[in-house]
């Protein structure tokens, strides 16, 4: 799919949209391959978010037109989807009352475990969204390392600063969006 | 640079918020949360009184103990899994609950149905490889199953789930890691050893039934609440050895902290990569840090183990497995000796020590590390060349160096912070290609690579105007080798076109060394050279125009600046005309295509430098001036933008607004200078808090400074004018204080006295104006030295 790899240049030389478009079509593919992983493949039972995401990079980009500065970015496009995956999974179980019985194991399911514990995926959004204005660095943060799956050292690669950095600043998030939730 | 400054050099890497209220904030949140609440008192007090309620809401958060954001998305779906198993039968165990996810898979704590006392970890072997993984099992179960020892969890059963997954089910042991362990009951030293030595003893017994375990680490060492320590996964590694997927192997590439050299290379594994894994084990053990693991935070940062403890890690952590300990009863009695006051065995530490060291003082970035991975496989495989193993580790050897020098080097070179990493994979790869050279004299495609080789580290050691050491003699010589090499090959084939390009790279990397040095005839020489050489190309390639007109670039510099310098008889052409040639070469580089960002480099450069020809004195032509610095910073910010990542072309655009300043503060636009400069400013001061051991980022912070200086002398801001030219002023001093071959700086420092003496002078302060031209005339003679 040559447009992943032409939006990923895109956005690399500053495009904004061209990120939005990313996200639209990595969407259905990233859901799908988690679904799979969960369902079918047996043979992959602990999930490696970096090792799913690789997987969709290659199948979905261009290997040879592409710098390897263009994967770090595709990362951020999948955490960025699979945030926009948990809110819409979330909008939905609010908006439609499911039926009992077995709960079949979709990413769904997993998605329910996650909204069931401690805070409300709706919630996390929208306090991120806040975040976004005041440190938009520190929000990309949360997002690689949050719906991206990445350890404080691949989100350093990923963004480009030292790993002292990111968890520094990834204290600070935390403690933004914790007072940001409780505040509701 | 000592950890506070480095710790404000991290900080500094993310970007300001729009309002500077954030910054304030951000900046007080990071200094007080790291303090116990009794003590951010002292610091809040001081704060603006917003700032301070915004910051004290924070930290009430911070300090809130709720887990929170503490798993990833990914996480709760592998619970979910988890979750889905419980309760699940797997052979004649039930799953109770899930205990961990494993680099080899996940792992289950069972019971034996009817058996309520029987607990058994279950893991399910990921990539295991189905029919295979248990053809291996029923080869191996009866040995591993043998195993009897009080610090061996046993390997219990085995099989294939009803869905046909590969699992183990093995002894639970009720633990934690051995790292926590020691940890959690703050044990000392002694103690420590002494589980240690509990551990060689299973191992050691291992050996004896002929059992390696292959994946000794801390996870696999789980001490129970009595204090007994036990291994798991005996032999286990093996079993599901035959996983020759390549994503496996690239993850162990990534994740070495244990694993030996001879497994990352995927060579024969004997007790001797046991001995090495306890020695990495043992390290970690005596100072609470990997030997290998990278971006630290600085306060993490543990000191190598020293003395007698440090010799036995660096003996059983050896690259070479034949010099390390002969086998684990050896090092445990190396470590009982020192627990008992006698003289140990182990010698002197070794490469793979020194390399650790290195590891640790350095913060590198993935790619460096996985760099450093690969010049530790270059020394093991150098090592067995070394005894002459067969003609084909020869060709391994060398094919690797290529590969560092040529591939890895090159895929780093741009990412900022890698100087220190460049340097030792260079460094390294040399030493072997070096003694190859020894024994291959007449095999020209190596001497060839050995000159590629030379050249590469001597750029890294100070090819100005790109990221280096600052070790301006060091270039000097290792360019000197390189060309002593391809001069020789060149004699006996004329013909040979990588050695005429070889020859001209030398030559014109010699030049720019030369210019550096301000031996303005030796750089025209050279540039010289490599000119006459590269017009002698031909077919002609993009390439060699690109690389022509750098040449001619270097040449009109060479006469314009050293003008002074260079006799009659060597002025060939004026500056200007050479300048023109470097245009007029680029015009043959396709506009489109793969050279786009090259040919803009090369575009910008040749008319930033007509730019400042038409400041200077002799052709001064301010609109002219004015016209090439316009045409350089649109060329130059267009190459920037096509790669935002390239720390060079960012620092070459940046350097053009600072080169531009110096055109506007020569027409008095002081505040389109301080504009540029202050642009300039920000990219300089993110580039060398990036990478703090290239020296280019800090003359480039000096240079910005002094026009900063400048500008804000045109606008008669003189408390902001003295401000820059200080900061310059302590930039420049420790640049000479550092590289006597320096002599650039000295003159640059003469100029910044030169501005401080005329602020003092503005300012009616004679006194000032006095000492600081005396001082600028004195800095002045000895650059002239």
């Amino acid at each position: 799919m040559p447009d992943v790899t032409r939006l990923l240049r895109d956005w690399s030389a500053g495009r904004a949209e061209a990120r939005d478009e990313l996200v639209g079509l990595v969407y259905a593919p990233l859901r799908a391959i988690a679904e799979r992983h969960l369902q079918k493949e047996r043979n992959a039972h602990t999930l490696q978010p970096t090792a799913l995401v690789n997987e969709l990079y290659l199948r979905l980009v261009d290997q040879r037109s592409v710098e390897w500065n263009d994967r770090a970015h595709f990362f951020a496009v999948a955490a960025q989807v699979m945030r926009r995956i948990l809110v819409d999974h979330a909008r939905r179980r609010n908006s439609e009352k499911r039926g009992g019985g077995v709960v079949p194991l979709t990413i769904g399911a997993a998605l329910d475990v996650a909204a069931s514990e401690n805070f409300d995926v709706i919630a996390l959004d929208a306090a991120l969204e806040n975040l976004a204005v005041i440190f938009p660095q520190q929000a990309r943060l949360v997002e690689l390392r949050f719906y991206g799956g990445l350890t404080i050292d691949e989100t350093a690669a990923a963004l480009g600063v030292s790993a002292a950095t990111v968890s520094r600043e990834w204290t600070m998030a935390r403690a933004w969006l914790r007072r940001e939730m409780n505040s509701r | 640079m000592d950890d506070g400054s480095r710790v404000a050099a991290a900080r500094d890497e993310f970007a300001m918020s729009a309002d500077p209220f954030w910054d304030q904030v951000r900046e007080l949140f990071h200094a007080s949360a790291e303090l116990a609440p009794s003590e951010r008192a002292a610091l809040l007090d001081h704060a603006d009184a917003r700032v301070r309620a915004e910051v004290e809401s924070l930290l009430a958060a911070h300090d809130d103990t709720e887990p929170f954001l503490d798993r990833s998305v990914w996480d709760y779906i592998d619970r979910a899994e988890g979750d889905r198993l419980a309760g699940a039968t797997i052979g004649p165990y039930r799953v109770v609950r899930q205990l961990g996810g494993g680099g080899m898979g996940t792992v289950f704590l069972a019971i034996r149905d009817g058996e309520f006392s029987q607990r058994v970890a279950i893991k399910l072997v990921r990539g295991g490889g189905g029919e295979a993984f248990v053809q291996r099992f029923r080869q191996e179960r009866q040995i591993l199953a043998a195993l009897e020892h009080p610090n061996i969890a046993r390997l219990i059963d085995g099989g294939r789930t009803p869905d046909g997954l590969p699992f183990l089910a093995m002894e639970f042991v009720d633990g934690v890691p051995i790292d926590e362990y020691c940890r959690a009951h703050a044990l000392s030293i002694a103690q420590r050893l002494r589980l240690f030595l509990q551990l060689c003893d299973a191992v050691q017994y291992a050996h004896g039934n002929l059992v390696i375990h292959r994946d000794i680490k801390p996870a696999n060492v789980l001490v129970s609440e009595e204090g007994t320590p036990k291994l798991l996964d005996f032999g286990i590694a093996k079993l599901v050895s035959s996983d020759t997927r390549a994503d496996a192997t690239v993850t162990r590439l990534m994740t070495p902290e244990y694993a030996s050299p001879e497994q990352l290379l995927g060579e024969h594994v004997s007790t001797a990569t046991d001995v090495y894994s306890l020695g990495v084990l043992l390290y970690e053990l005596v100072t609470g840090a990997k030997p290998f693991a990278a971006n630290r935070a600085p306060r993490d940062e543990a000191k190598p183990p020293r003395g007698e403890i440090g010799s036995i890690v660096a003996m059983a952590m050896e690259v070479n497995p034949s010099r390390r300990y002969g086998s684990v009863e050896q090092l445990a009695d190396d470590v009982r000796r020192h627990l008992g006051g006698h003289p140990i065995a182990a010698r002197r530490p070794t490469f793979r020590y020194r390399a650790s060291k290195f590891a640790r003082r350095n913060k590198l970035g993935v790619a460096a590390v996985a760099a450093i991975i690969a010049v530790i496989a270059i020394a093991f495989i150098a090592t067995l060349h070394q005894k002459r193993i067969a003609e084909r580790r020869f060709d391994q050897v060398r094919s690797l160096a290529r590969s560092v020098v040529f591939e890895i080097h090159d895929a780093i070179a741009t990412l900022p912070g890698s100087t220190p990493a460049r340097e030792l994979l260079v460094r390294r790869a040399l030493v072997y290609l070096d003694n190859l050279a020894a024994e291959a004299e007449h095999n020209t495609p190596l001497q060839m690579e050995l000159g590629g080789a030379y050249v590469k580290i001597g750029d890294v050691q100070g090819l100005p105007y790109t990221p280096n050491l600052g070790d301006t003699h060091g270039a000097l010589t290792s360019y000197h080798k390189a060309l002593a090499i391809a001069e020789s090959v060149y004699a006996d084939e004329p013909e040979n076109r990588d050695a005429l390009l070889l020859l001209a790279d030398a030559h014109d990397r010699i030049g720019f060394v030369e210019q550096r040095t301000l031996r303005w005839v030796e750089a025209l020489r050279a540039h010289e050279r490599a000119r006459v050489l590269r017009e002698k190309i031909t077919p002609r390639t993009p390439k060699d125009d690109l690389a022509l007109a750098r040449t001619w670039v270097a040449i009109g510099d060479d006469v314009y600046v050293g003008a002074k310098q260079i006799p009659e008889s060597m002025h060939r052409v004026t500056p200007r005309q050479a300048y023109e040639a470097a245009l007029h070469t680029l015009d043959r580089v396709p506009r489109t295509g793969p050279h786009r960002s090259e040919l803009l480099m090369e575009t910008g450069r040749a008319h930033q430098h007509l730019g400042g020809m038409f400041t200077g004195g002799e052709y001064h032509d301010m609109a002219a001036a004015l016209a090439h610095h316009d045409a350089a910073t649109r060329a130059l910010e267009e190459r920037a933008s096509l790669d935002p990542t390239n720390a060079v072309a960012r620092r070459n655009f940046a350097d053009q607004l600072v080169m531009r300043a110096t055109a506007q503060n020569a027409i008095r636009d002081g505040a389109g200078a301080l504009e540029g400069t202050t642009r300039a400013l920000a990219v300089m001061k993110e580039l060398a808090a990036a990478d703090p051991k290239n020296v280019e980022a800090q003359h480039d912070l000096a240079f910005v400074y002094e026009q900063m200086g400048f500008a804000n002398l045109q606008l008669k801001r003189w408390a902001d004018s003295e401000r820059a030219t200080r900061e310059a002023i302590a930039i420049r001093e420790r640049l000479v204080a550092a590289d006597s071959g320096n002599r650039e700086d000295i003159r640059g420092l003469a100029v910044l006295y030169g501005v401080l003496a005329n602020v003092g002078k503005e300012r009616g302060d004679a006194a000032a104006y006095a000492r600081y031209r005396e001082k600028a005339d004195e800095l002045l003679a000895s650059s002239r030295r």
